[in-house]
């Protein structure tokens, strides 16, 4: 069975790039909401 | 198709084909062949990740459900975005670090054999059919539209997709994706272009999307908790979040795209990619659908979007019943376009009780009557009871609408979104199938020469299922819903294995085992059951894992045993 052995390095804090996933769904869900209210 | 779309046809098979072998490295040893040894971009990945969901079903049948149904599909993606950060934070990072090449192997470290191997065989079952499917959605359309032959069609995709898996592994899938994806991109804005330039003078694209929305096909979203209701927000929400990490962090088809990254971080980026854009991508293409609905307003659409079965019908006895519909259906049609150019002159007006607004709503809902007849009438003389031409309307729009040399790179879309879907899961197939049967139960010290071997023979194999499947698969309904459908009946059941596997250390192999056996019993049985089988399918997801969850704990703690210890080392 391979095993990674190496050392790693420190992975890079992505926090702010997850935050920022859920914000851009909530605006997505926004301009979806706005659009069936709009145009319906 | 004219000669210029036949000559884009190919010329795009040679060019994504030639280039995407010629980008592999090392594909003689197996890290190589089934991991591209950890050496990708994260967002060539990404857009593989993404590609091997864009299937041609996601082109044809989205925008089909789009023309008639409106966008409410979307709701099916909004738990997708919270599924992707949950699993990078969770089970990305323990793949990553345990070195394997396939999910199923984690489950061995953490529990046992037996566990894995049932995980891997439902894996194998579902996804060899699901890829039978995915080849014969577009080569069904295709070869109705075109009039070509139907076991050709699917071979003439099929064939090429085996021959690059067999020869260029994870490594040929993943960069052939990554083009496919930019000519899917490209041709449905080609798509949008030219609906939107054959609106009528006077009517304005906001205009178009007000006559969509008029008859209720801009609703996104529905707040109600009704489980019966097949897509709302908190069914897409909560299912959809459940398929959703079933779906990507246990599935091996996508499992093994994102461990061919060069590292954890792009790992969890080529992730967070289908995150930010999956849910736009899916709503472009559903309003692709309703603009095309609104298209349709002003230009001649036929009764039935699929020729084969009106031909049928026009060949029964009942032949002067369908034209009489049809006389009915050019009058109604006509009153529609009249009502539609009424109301989109006037589309400042949105006023929910326009006098212009009531008198569209009525045309359309006459229009639809007709339809609805008409479908009627096909499944009573062709006795096929799940009778759709939902999947017809785009390729019709493409054929009659579109000009030279588009309809070539339309075409050409859908033939590689089929291919890159079904590349990706037959890779994924043929690793499965090597690492979790052929290493594990049966030559386990071969040198890697010899499983990569094994693994282009498995490729072929479950590339020749896969055909074999798309010949029989002729009757498939809505073909973006089969496979949705399909695939919530293990779903949620694998999920709750690798649920115990990673946040409940007090479980064990015996636990995880009857867990998942009797997670696929409840979804079977409340698939299945007259009193509960129209409980819209996202919450089988939901079901399944819940039910592993409870049983494997229960069944853990009355086994015993110690804590486990951390797998992924």
């Amino acid at each position: 069975m391979r095993q990674d052995s190496d050392a790693r390095p420190a992975d890079p804090d992505l926090s702010r790039t997850y935050l920022l996933v859920l914000v851009v769904e909530a605006v997505v869900l926004a301009a979806l909401y706005w659009l069936g209210r709009s145009f319906s | 198709m004219r000669w210029l779309d036949w000559l884009v046809v190919a010329v795009y098979l040679v060019w994504v084909i030639g280039s995407g072998l010629r980008l592999t490295r090392r594909t003689g040893e197996l890290d190589g062949y089934v991991r591209a040894n950890r050496s990708l971009p994260w967002w060539a990945v990404g857009l593989s990740v993404m590609a091997t969901q864009l299937s041609a079903i996601t082109l044809v049948g989205t925008t089909g459900q789009g023309y008639a149904d409106g966008i409410r599909f979307v709701q099916f993606y909004f738990g997708l975005p919270i599924a992707m950060v949950i699993l990078s934070l969770t089970v990305v990072p323990f793949f990553y670090r345990s070195g394997v090449y396939t999910a199923y192997e984690f489950l061995e470290r953490r529990f046992d054999v037996k566990t894995r191997t049932l995980a891997a065989a439902i894996f194998l079952a579902q996804r060899g059919l699901s890829c039978g499917v995915i080849i014969a959605a577009p080569a069904i359309i295709l070869s109705i539209v075109l009039g070509w032959n139907l076991v050709l069609t699917i071979l003439a995709i099929g064939v090429p997709v085996i021959l690059y898996t067999m020869i260029g592994g994870v490594q040929a899938v993943t960069w052939t994706d990554v083009k496919q994806m930019t000519v899917v991109v490209f041709a449905m804005a080609s798509a949008v272009t030219v609906l939107v330039i054959g609106l009528p003078a006077g009517v304005s694209l906001g205009g178009a999307l007000h006559l969509a929305g008029a008859v209720g096909k801009l609703h996104a979203i529905d707040f109600r908790f009704d489980i019966h209701e097949r897509y709302t927000f908190w069914s897409g929400l909560i299912g959809g979040m459940f398929l959703a990490l079933s779906y990507f962090g246990c599935d091996q088809s996508q499992v093994q795209r994102y461990l061919t990254a060069k590292s954890l971080t792009q790992s969890r980026r080529s992730l967070l990619l289908s995150g930010f854009v999956k849910i736009p991508l899916q709503a472009s293409i559903l309003l692709t659908g309703a603009l095309t609905f609104a298209f349709f307003l002003f230009h001649r659409a036929p009764l039935l979007f699929n020729p084969v079965h009106e031909s049928a019908v026009l060949a029964s006895p009942r032949a002067a019943e369908y034209h009489a519909l049809e006389r009915e259906f050019d009058d109604d049609v006509e009153r529609r376009r009249a009502a539609a150019v009424a109301l989109a002159t006037t589309d400042g007006e949105t006023d929910g009780r326009s006098p212009a607004r009531e008198a569209f709503q009525t045309a359309d809902a006459a229009v639809r009557g007709v339809r609805a007849r008409a479908a009627t009438l096909v499944k009573t003389v062709s006795g096929d009871a799940s009778y759709t031409d939902v999947n017809y309307v785009f390729p019709t729009f493409i054929l009659q609408y579109m000009p030279i040399g588009l309809v070539g790179l339309m075409i050409a879309a859908i033939i590689s979104a089929a291919m890159s879907a079904s590349a990706g899961e037959l890779n994924a197939l043929a690793t499965a199938t090597v690492i979790d049967f052929y290493r594990r139960h049966v030559n386990p010290s071969a040198p890697d020469r010899r499983y990569v071997q094994v693994s282009r023979i498995a490729t072929a194999f479950w590339g020749l299922f896969a055909c074999g499947v798309a010949v029989y698969a002729t009757n498939l309904g809505s073909l973006i819903e089969v496979v949705n459908q399909f695939g919530s009946l293990f779903y949620g059941s694998v999920l709750g294995v690798f649920i115990l596997a990673l946040g409940l250390r007090r479980a064990n192999g015996h636990g995880a085992f009857v867990g998942l056996l009797a997670g696929l019993t409840a979804v079977f049985t409340m698939a299945f059951h007259p009193a509960t089988k129209s409980i819209s399918y996202l919450w089988h997801n939901v079901i399944g894992a819940v039910v592993v969850v409870v049983v494997g704990m229960t069944v853990s703690l009355v086994t015993g045993g110690p804590p486990a210890r951390d797998a992924s080392q």
